[in-house]
């Protein structure tokens, strides 16, 4: 820029010059005057030229166009109104985090599939609201002896809670008011310490027979096969148990007495010893010092293999006590529940016998779920010492019975067979043309009593074996609702004529029989 | 050959297992604290952790957590596992033991000046060239005025800012509790925003340009004028105001699980020393040593001060005041 400058103004003084040469006229003092005059020019151009470079070093040159307008100030009105939408969004903020706090800390309520459950908002403490109820139907065909009574029963009426506190201590509290005065079938607590030890304290059912540990809603059939009732029901004391994952992985901490979940369990009890099918009452304590000892593995040896084996697992159960005069159960049909073992049936000049004496149990055990398949099977040997009395002399008896089941099932609407509840893909909605999870079963079940037994008990009044063959149908709504259809036929030997020295067998008992079930 | 190789890796084992026998520990503390400490606690806790490095070997990392100090102190009732807690007021601090046994019943003798290596006081902020002409606390009671301060019921500063404006009214009004609930009364009426905590009031007032007048810890003040520019605000000493004293705890229980109780003991003395007073000093918060004290008073203007003992100690002050239906609720429904 100034080079150019210079330039300029050097050729216009010579032009000058030049002009005032060829005129040979010029006046020298005006010529003087002009030239004064330009250098005049020249020194303020010089003076405008550095203060341009100054505003150029400062960037103060933009080629942005000027704004021509100032910036307005705000009228007081708009500052005003300015601060009252800063004061309320400011509001806003803090209430959304107060509320973001609050909500946080409250509780949530879940109701769905997974039924009813409360848990605190740090997940350390849940409540469940659990119930289950079973109307049943029971028809008995061929009965010209009217042994058995067609009839409407409410099987079960329970309302429960479960759940944990403190993350670990678990929990189940079930009530069943359809049962006569033992109404509480579950009450414990349960300290998951860690998978591989728990502790658990109460009543619960004891880890023997396969098919007892199934949930009370989740079994095939309306009632359970003949092994079943050769193990307490229920019985109240303490057990430790566990679970071991398969080597690679981590078990899952599984709260309670079932664990259908983990590759290697172990359950070791000792309880009161609640006798063959016993469940105490709520007041009753032990009546005797000596305990029932339990014990039990189970393992799914293919767990994380092939799926088609996945389902496969196996163990063995076992008990040992020692009872001292403790009343015996009569063994009733599976699902017609009809009396066919009865202890009070005495044979002429005994007294009726009880359990008095060593006792243990045998269950091995085992099932298989493979995609709609399933089958489970146990068996169990048990020996007890009865004892009697013939003309104020004692009688002991030791006493044998065995008893076995297997049973078959198949998902026919592509739903996964399972230990516990089939889940059905689509509930049942007529409308939607969608009908839900159907099941058909079959199961073979037998039980043999010692022949000992009838030393005391009058072989004319109770059978001495079962055989019990029973087809099911069961059609699972959805999650929670379920209908059951079976059919089971039983046949005997022994149990029937005019005395001892007469035995006939009993007339089998067929028996058809439904159940709506809502469980949740 | 076969032997040497194996003298070989026997040395070399033992070398290692020498090598890592010797080496220096690394700890972790968690100092949870009020909202307006992040300054201060930034600054010490590199100071410590060369301190502790020096005098033990072992590296030191302290976590800090800010919030609210009632706020923070429900926390660690919930959970958080604080090896220290530097919170705004000592009934806060004494929750954890009264709701949790997690520290001892005497914590407040274990450290000295009730375990306040710091005071404060209450003071306000107001915009450059104090357009509301605030001076003092029946200022800011006038009609008109827009307040910023917390919520007493998250906020401990907020908890000495009510009480401070309490006790103004009290010696004011020859000692009427009537005069002071109709003054506390007209000063929350008008409140603009009631944050959960000091350093969001703060970001209501400075960021957000709410309110006319911030009342807030003199440190937080001083912190304002220093990072926003003493162009924008000017600190406004009121005549009369309170004492803040927060006080500071080892949560030994939790320290004891985390093996931390000596480093966490450690920590909070050494606050107390030369070095970590100079830094409470510089940080605006009012040392309790006399030297460092006196050194940084010239940096605070003169005032009057009393002490919370004259509303009869925090557990009293706490239920009158900010409990559930206490005076605040009353006070705060009315003027809403």
């Amino acid at each position: 820029m100034k080079p150019l400058q210079r330039t300029a103004l050097a050729s216009v003084i010579n032009l000058i010059l030049l002009g005032m040469s060829s005129a040979q006229a010029a006046d020298t003092q005006a010529l003087e005057k002009r030239i004064k005059e330009l250098e005049s020019r020249l020194a303020k151009m010089d003076q405008l030229e550095r203060r341009l470079e100054k505003l150029d070093q400062a960037g103060l040159l933009s080629t942005k166009p000027l704004s021509l307008a100032a910036p307005a100030v705000p009228s007081p009105e708009v500052e005003k109104l300015n601060r009252k939408v800063n004061t309320l969004e400011r509001k806003l903020e803090v209430q959304d985090e107060v509320n973001t706090g609050a909500f946080q800390k409250l509780p949530v309520f879940d109701v769905g599939e997974n039924g009813f459950r409360i848990t605190s908002s740090d997940k350390k403490h849940q409540v469940r609201i659990r119930g289950a109820i079973q109307a049943d139907g029971r028809f008995f065909s061929e009965d010209g002896s009217q042994r058995s009574t067609d009839s409407f029963d409410l099987k079960q009426a329970r309302i429960w809670l479960e759940g944990y506190v403190f993350k670990n201590i678990y929990y189940k509290l079930m009530p069943d008011f359809a049962a006569g005065g033992n109404i509480l079938p579950d009450a414990y607590i349960d300290y998951a310490y860690d998978p591989a030890i728990n502790l658990l304290v109460g009543k619960f059912k004891p880890s023997l027979s396969l098919e007892r540990l199934q949930g009370d809603s989740d079994g095939t059939f309306l009632e359970r096969a003949f092994p079943t009732y050769l193990a307490s029901n229920r019985d109240v004391g303490i057990q430790v148990h566990g679970a071991f994952g398969k080597p690679g992985y981590s078990a899952e901490s599984v709260p309670g007495p079932i664990d259908s979940r983990n590759f290697l369990t172990y359950q070791l009890a000792v309880e009161n010893g609640a006798g063959d099918d016993g469940s105490p009452n709520n007041n009753a304590g032990a009546t005797y010092d000596s305990k029932e000892f339990v014990g039990r593995v189970f393992s799914h040896p293919f767990q994380h293999t092939t799926p088609w084996l996945e389902g496969f697992g196996f163990g063995l159960a076992g008990s040992y006590g020692d009872s001292n005069t403790q009343a015996l159960k009569n063994q009733a049909t599976p699902i017609g529940r009809t009396t066919y073992l009865d202890y009070t049936k005495i044979n002429s000049g005994y007294a009726t016998p009880t359990a008095d004496g060593d006792r243990n149990r045998l269950y091995p055990q085992a099932y298989w779920y493979a995609g709609p398949f399933g089958l489970m099977g146990e068996y169990v040997t048990s020996n007890q010492q009865l004892s009697s009395t013939k003309s104020s002399k004692a009688v002991s008896i030791k006493q044998e019975n065995t008893a076995w089941q297997v049973l078959a099932s198949y998902v026919l609407t592509g739903e996964d067979n399972t230990f516990g509840a089939v889940k059905p893909i689509q509930n049942f909605d007529p409308f939607k043309g969608t009908w839900g999870a159907w099941q058909l079963a079959a199961r073979w079940s037998e039980l043999n009593v010692d022949k000992n037994t009838f030393t005391v008990i009058d072989p004319s009044k109770s059978a001495n074996h079962a055989t019990a063959w029973t087809l099911g149908v069961n059609w699972y709504l959805n999650s929670y609702a379920l209908i059951r259809t079976d059919y089971e036929q039983v046949s005997f030997k022994g149990g029937a004529g005019s005395d001892a020295n007469h035995v006939s067998n009993r007339p089998s008992e067929h028996v058809f029989a439904t159940r709506f079930q809502l469980s949740f | 050959m076969k032997h040497n190789f194996l003298k070989l890796v026997i040395a070399a084992s033992f070398s290692i297992l020498a090598t890592t026998n010797s080496q220096a520990a690394e700890v972790k503390l968690l100092n949870v604290s009020y909202d307006p400490t992040r300054e201060l606690y930034q600054e010490y806790n590199p100071v410590f952790a060369k301190y502790w490095k020096e005098k033990t070997g072992d590296d030191v990392t302290i976590n800090q957590s800010h919030a609210g100090s009632g706020k923070q102190a429900r926390s660690v009732l919930e959970g958080l596992e604080a090896d220290v807690v530097t919170l705004a007021l000592a009934y806060d601090v004494d929750q954890l033991y009264q709701k949790r046994k997690l520290i001892p019943e005497n914590w407040q003798s274990l450290l000295p000046n009730n375990s306040s290596p710091y005071t404060s006081t209450i003071v306000f902020l107001v915009r450059k060239g104090n357009p509301k002409a605030i001076k003092d606390w029946n200022d800011i009671v006038k009609p008109g005025i827009s307040i910023v301060t917390p919520n007493p019921k998250t906020s401990g500063g907020a908890r000495w800012n009510f009480l401070a404006a309490w006790g103004y009214a009290l010696k004011h009004n020859n000692n009427e509790e009537a005069a002071a609930k109709t003054f506390v009364t007209q000063l929350y009426k008008n409140a603009a925003v009631l944050d959960t905590g000091a350093r969001g009031a703060t970001t209501s007032f400075v960021e957000r340009e709410i309110g006319d007048v911030l009342i807030t810890w003199e440190n937080e003040a001083y912190m304002v004028l220093k990072e926003f520019g003493a162009d924008k605000f000017e600190l406004v000493t009121p005549s009369l105001s309170i004492l803040t004293e927060p006080p500071v705890a080892v949560v030994e229980d939790i320290a004891r699980k985390h093996g931390t109780t000596e480093v966490a003991t450690e920590y909070l003395n050494h606050l107390y020393s030369k070095e970590g007073q100079e830094i409470i000093g510089k940080n605006y918060y009012r040392p309790t040593d006399p030297e460092i004290a006196a050194k940084y008073a010239k940096q605070f203007q003169p005032l009057q001060l009393f002490k919370i003992d004259e509303f009869g100690g925090w557990n009293v002050a706490q239920n009158k005041f900010f409990a559930d239906d206490g005076v605040f609720d009353q006070i705060y429904g009315a003027g809403k």
